[in-house]
């Protein structure tokens, strides 16, 4: 397993503080102390307002003597809890603004170096030729890496196992299969994916592919800048998806259809009707339910809570199944998720929200969304929709950074650092709105063998989910109290539904 | 002033004061027990995530002020415990408790 020993970083939800949980719960607990002293300041005056004798009078056990020391060492404790509560608040605006700053300069650095190689042909080339593993995102490395999966199979297929090769998915289901050849060496070095670099590499190298199709075709950087995320926000990773889409379909790659869904969670008499759940308690709980990877089994599991007439629901939505180009059966592929990067009703996105319809979601009755990777997107799309009463929505390792954050939905996204995946939906569009707790998995400790993008895996996530359950943070605090007085405490119902495309949209 | 009338101001002048002491020990009691229970969750959670070392030089330093602060708060704290059995004794002395 992961190194722990690092702690969780927690920025946005509307502040612009950026700082460990520690951090932030100690500033918190100061500003508590802080405002219990003056508290207690008010009371002392009331108490020696109520002195019979006036201090020139007092003798030596005369209680005024006692409540005028309390209170010099209250005013030496308010005094000090502020200092100290000043100074945590100055720390995290300060790593916040340093954050916002870099940030900042990296985005206008990759667009300018996008738009020069969108300027220059022979430069993009090369660039394509030789940092295609490392720099280019999205569908280039998910199509690199079907590529080298493919062991010369016809591409577009779910991915099937080339004989000889290792395959390491993990114990959670969620882990991708592992870069590795025939002999079981690895073909690319997971640290190259699998570090904060990596990660900032990709999301710069997404976030300017606007800027290298705006550069190609003879606009002026400034233009691309206006245009882009910084400026009206016109061009981005939306357009760059759209685009890739556009160019991928005539070639019948990435293609869209309809879905339909099927209840498939059988309970011990091998019927499709609900089981009995137990209220989730924590995050923790949260992300080992949701549907783990496999082309038979369900995506989407929706929890029932509450009396019939007010019921509440957690609706949990897994990650990426097939990683094809062409589209097949599976909703969960690679159309899905660009169609979702591109802002289109993706498939799954359909067959998620006829999911919520036939378990009989109605607008009105409070939902949580949840959901990993390719399903955080989704979840987090579902809650911007408004289709839906969303109340909470939690992402794990999702590309959901551009998707606008509706009012009232409280919404956590969990990130870790060394994860490429959540990059690829480029930089944050709403980065106040949504809270962003970030943890750094293998900072120290070495990559598991055959696990290519280990920091993606579920079962990584819901280690950080347990890091965050006992975290004094405030926010996180509260977080998993709404979830508490939303879910309640009583039992409710699951059932898991299968999303399936049809032929022919 | 004859010796009656004197009787029942003193008298009156006590049950004012029992009145007064009395509501001043209601109010240290409380906060007493407020800086008490603040007192008792700075030992225990303030100073981070349990098992966390603080390592940096301005976690050191953070670490020195938070106990300061305990320090100051464990001296309201007696100070105000002294106040309340200072009280009682005066309301002892007029009567006003067993």
């Amino acid at each position: 397993m992961a190194d722990h020993g690092e702690g969780l970083v927690v920025s946005g939800g509307s502040s612009t503080r950026v700082g460990t949980d520690t951090l932030l719960a100690l500033e918190s607990a100061m500003r508590m102390l802080h405002t219990a002293t003056v508290s207690w300041q008010a009371t002392l005056l009331r108490i020696r307002a109520l002195n019979a004798v006036s201090a020139p009078a007092w003798s030596a056990r005369d209680p005024g003597c006692d409540v005028l020391a309390a209170a010099i060492a209250i005013d030496s404790v308010e005094a000090e809890s502020r200092r100290l509560a000043d100074a945590l608040s100055a720390a995290a605006e300060g790593y916040g603004r340093a954050e916002r700053s870099s940030e900042a300069a990296a985005r206008v650095a990759a667009a300018s170096l996008g738009w020069m190689i969108g300027r220059t042909p022979l430069l993009a080339a090369l660039v394509a030729l030789s940092a295609l593993p490392a720099l280019t995102a999205g569908v280039a490395i998910w199509l690199f890496r079907q590529a080298l999966f493919a062991g010369g199979q016809p591409v577009g297929a779910v991915w099937r196992r080339p004989a000889g090769m290792s395959v390491v998915t993990g114990s959670d289901g969620h882990s991708v299969p592992p870069v590795r050849d025939r002999d079981g060496d690895p073909l690319l070095d997971p640290r190259l994916l699998t570090s904060p670099l990596a990660a900032a590499l990709v999301r710069a190298a997404v976030a300017s592919l606007d800027d290298a199709g705006i550069g190609a075709i003879g606009l002026p950087l400034a233009g691309s800048l206006a245009l882009g995320d910084d400026g009206v926000g016109l061009l981005g990773v939306t357009t760059s998806a759209a685009g890739v889409l556009a160019l991928s379909r005539p070639l019948g790659l990435l293609r869209e259809t309809a879905v339909t869904v099927t209840p498939v969670r059988a309970g011990q008499d091998g019927a499709s009707h609900p089981v009995p759940a137990v209220p989730p308690a924590g995050l923790a709980d949260l992300a080992s339910r949701i549907p783990t990877l496999s082309k038979d089994g369900g995506q989407v599991r929706v929890e029932r809570y509450g009396p019939d007439a007010s019921p509440a629901w957690v609706v949990y939505i897994g990650g990426t199944v097939d990683w094809g180009p062409v589209t097949a059966t599976e909703p969960w592929d690679l159309a899905s998720n660009l169609a979702a990067v591109a802002e289109e009703e993706a498939g799954s996105y359909r067959a998620v929200v006829q999911a919520m319809r036939e378990a009989g979601i109605r607008p009105g009755e409070p939902v949580i969304e949840v959901g990993h990777s390719q399903g955080g997107l989704i979840a987090a799309q579902v809650a911007a929709s408004g289709d839906f009463t969303s109340v909470a929505t939690l992402t794990f390792g999702a590309p959901s950074g551009q998707v606008p954050i509706r009012d009232g939905v409280n919404t956590v996204a969990v990130e870790h650092t060394d994860d490429i995946v959540p990059g690829l939906g480029g930089t944050s569009a709403d980065a106040a709105g949504r809270l962003l707790v970030r943890r750094e998995v293998y900072a120290s400790a070495p990559l598991p063998d055959g696990v290519s993008l280990p920091a993606h895996s579920m079962a990584n996530y819901t280690e950080t989910a347990r890091l965050i359950d006992s975290s004094p943070e405030p926010r996180l605090r509260a977080f998993r109290e709404q979830l508490t007085s939303v879910v309640g405490t009583s039992a409710g119902t699951a059932a898991v539904w299968r999303g399936t495309r049809t032929e022919g949209r | 002033m004859n010796d009656d009338e004197l009787a029942l101001f003193t008298s009156s002048a006590d049950a004012e004061r029992r009145s007064r002491l009395a509501e001043q020990l209601c109010l240290l009691t409380v906060v007493r027990d407020d800086v008490q229970s603040r007192l008792q969750h700075l030992r225990t959670s303030v100073t981070g995530t349990p098992g966390y070392q603080w390592r940096s030089t301005a976690e050191t330093g953070y670490a020195e002020r938070v106990a300061e602060l305990g320090g100051a708060l464990d001296r309201a704290s007696r100070e105000l415990e002294a106040a309340c059995e200072a009280v009682q004794e005066s309301l002892v002395q007029l009567g006003g408790v067993e």
